[in-house]
């Protein structure tokens, strides 16, 4: 077996099934870790997140769906599937909710856990790729100087040269030498790839931290002024160079 | 309710009124009737149920464990080993099965019980020697407390005793899942009124705060309303799970043999 399997974790209470189903996955090439009860897993969960969570329903303490709220509210986004043997359909539609990502009803044959897993692992590696993609913007993003983030921003909402200059009461030239620094140090080479960026950073601005494997990557404090100078711009609209006074339209930013 | 009602009204005609007494009596019967019939289809819910639930776990390890074992044998260099460890396992759930399916097929042939004079001190004399071996095997004191005068009851000697015996069993197995694995089970028999109280006390599964709750328990449930007793499990935070019998002297009323059976 590969270390770099992915790991899926089985917590159902029943022996059995636990080492019926590890071996099953086991056979397929996946690493396996299996827990009897919830908080056995709880306690013993690893710093490197599991690529999926293969969790029964009804178990005895800490049920399948309260293990889930727990999961999630410790940050966890690992993709559960779920497992019953009762097919109690308001318990169902409650672990969907949940944002289960399956369900398997016992009896389930190999394919169908198979495919399940397949499918939580994938999107699994989906959302790693997303968040390391994410975390590799927030490492370019941490190059720029506080003045290069707010010529940024401006930039990427679609003002020119000019109109950067007076906003930030500098020359146009030198806001040339901040676009280009900012094109290189972020690595895009055009407009619409610093558009695009810039964008992708904004969509995950509710996210300060990131855990990516095992370590936690917090969002750069550059990041604030590119998110706070975009929401301000587009608060205003496009405003007319001199809509407002310099002081005001500008942060406090020291060079 | 609406018979009752009519009878009251017509009470200065005495004709009348004892054909409607007749009426009310019938009433009652059927009454009595579909009630004792839902409490039977409640337990045998409950029961059928379990035994589901007891079913599908091992077919879901069968299924997992001979897959598994194709994989192994399917691979370039068969992990002989590992196959015949899946198939091991396979066989073991399906002996489970096996025991769950045997529970189905002992309710589906069932006889009548037989009405017999039962002495459940003996009984549970008899229960304690069966589950010797297993409660030694799991390191768990069977403590026994008797009383003098335990009322002779009326059943079935080999049903009531499987029912013991079932809840005795349920008994050992959550106290050595429990935190305090040795504590003792305590089995008490003693008089309780007109009927004889047959009480397990034991830990709870640490894992578990309702213990005993799988067919065998279900089981003894069916076993109990033929004969008119009743089962209750109490949990305490503390002291853990008691599971308290109580075995009336007599026999139960037979259920009339039809809804429109005539007045017997």
């Amino acid at each position: 077996m590969r270390d770099d399997a992915p790991l899926v974790v089985v917590v159902d209470d029943d022996e059995a099934i636990c080492r019926s189903v590890s071996r099953m996955l086991g056979a397929e090439g996946y690493r396996v870790r299996a827990y009897t009860t919830a908080r056995d897993y709880l306690d013993d969960r690893d710093e490197a997140s599991p690529s999926c969570a293969l969790v029964d329903i009804r178990m005895p303490d800490v049920d399948g769906l309260a293990l889930m709220r727990a999961l999630r509210g410790s940050g966890s986004e690992i993709p559960t599937v779920f497992m019953t043997g009762i097919g109690h359909i308001p318990t169902v539609v409650e672990a969907m909710k949940e944002g289960a990502v399956d369900l398997l009803a016992k009896p389930f044959t190999a394919e169908d856990l198979s495919g399940a897993v397949a499918r939580a692992t994938e999107s699994d590696r989906r959302t790693h790729d997303d968040r390391r993609a994410l975390v590799e913007r927030w490492r370019r993003l941490e190059r720029l100087t506080p003045r290069e983030a707010e010529v940024c921003a401006l930039v990427a909402c679609g003002l020119l040269n000019k109109r950067i200059a007076a906003l930030i009461g500098t020359k146009e030239k030198t806001v040339k030498v901040h676009r280009g620094r900012v094109m290189r140090k972020l690595n895009v080479s055009s407009v619409a790839e610093l558009v695009r960026f810039v964008e992708s950073v904004l969509a995950e601005s509710n996210r300060r931290m990131i855990k990516l494997d095992g370590a936690e990557v917090h969002r750069p404090q550059i990041a604030e002024i590119l998110i706070s100078v975009t929401a301000r711009e587009r608060d205003q609209g496009a405003p007319a160079p001199d809509a407002a006074p310099m002081d005001q339209r500008t942060m406090p930013l020291s060079h | 309710m609406s018979h009752r009602l009519v009878a009251m009204e017509l009470d200065d005609s005495s004709a009348i009124g004892r054909a409607d007494s007749r009426d009310d009596e019938l009433a009652l019967r059927h009454a009595r009737s579909e009630l004792r019939r839902a409490a039977q289809l409640a337990v045998a819910g409950e029961l059928v149920a379990s035994i589901t639930h007891d079913l599908r776990q091992p077919l879901t390890a069968v299924e997992m464990n001979i897959s598994a074992a194709i994989h192994f044998l399917r691979r370039r260099a068969p992990a002989i080993d590992d196959a015949i460890e899946a198939l091991d396992d396979a066989l073991r759930q399906q002996h489970r099965m096996r025991d769950a399916l045997q529970v189905l097929q002992d309710l589906a042939v069932r006889r009548e019980p037989r009405w017999d004079d039962v002495d459940l001190v003996a009984l549970v004399h008899e229960v304690i020697a069966l589950v010797e071996t297993d409660a030694l095997a799991r390191r768990v004191p069977v403590v026994v407390d008797a009383h003098d005068d335990v009322p002779i009851v009326t059943g079935d000697a080999t049903l009531i005793r499987q029912a013991f015996l079932n809840v005795v069993l349920d008994a050992l197995e959550a106290t050595s899942k429990s935190t305090t694995p040795t504590a003792p089970v305590h089995l008490t028999i003693g008089p309780d009124g007109e009927a004889a109280a047959f009480t397990v006390a034991h830990a709870a599964p640490h894992n578990d705060s309702s213990g005993v709750s799988t067919w065998s328990l279900a089981l003894a449930k069916s076993i109990a309303a033929a004969h008119g007793a009743e089962i209750a499990v109490k949990t305490m935070p503390k002291s853990g799970i008691s599971v308290i019998m109580r075995w009336p002297t007599h026999r139960p009323m037979p259920l009339p043999v039809s809804d429109d059976a005539p007045d017997a």
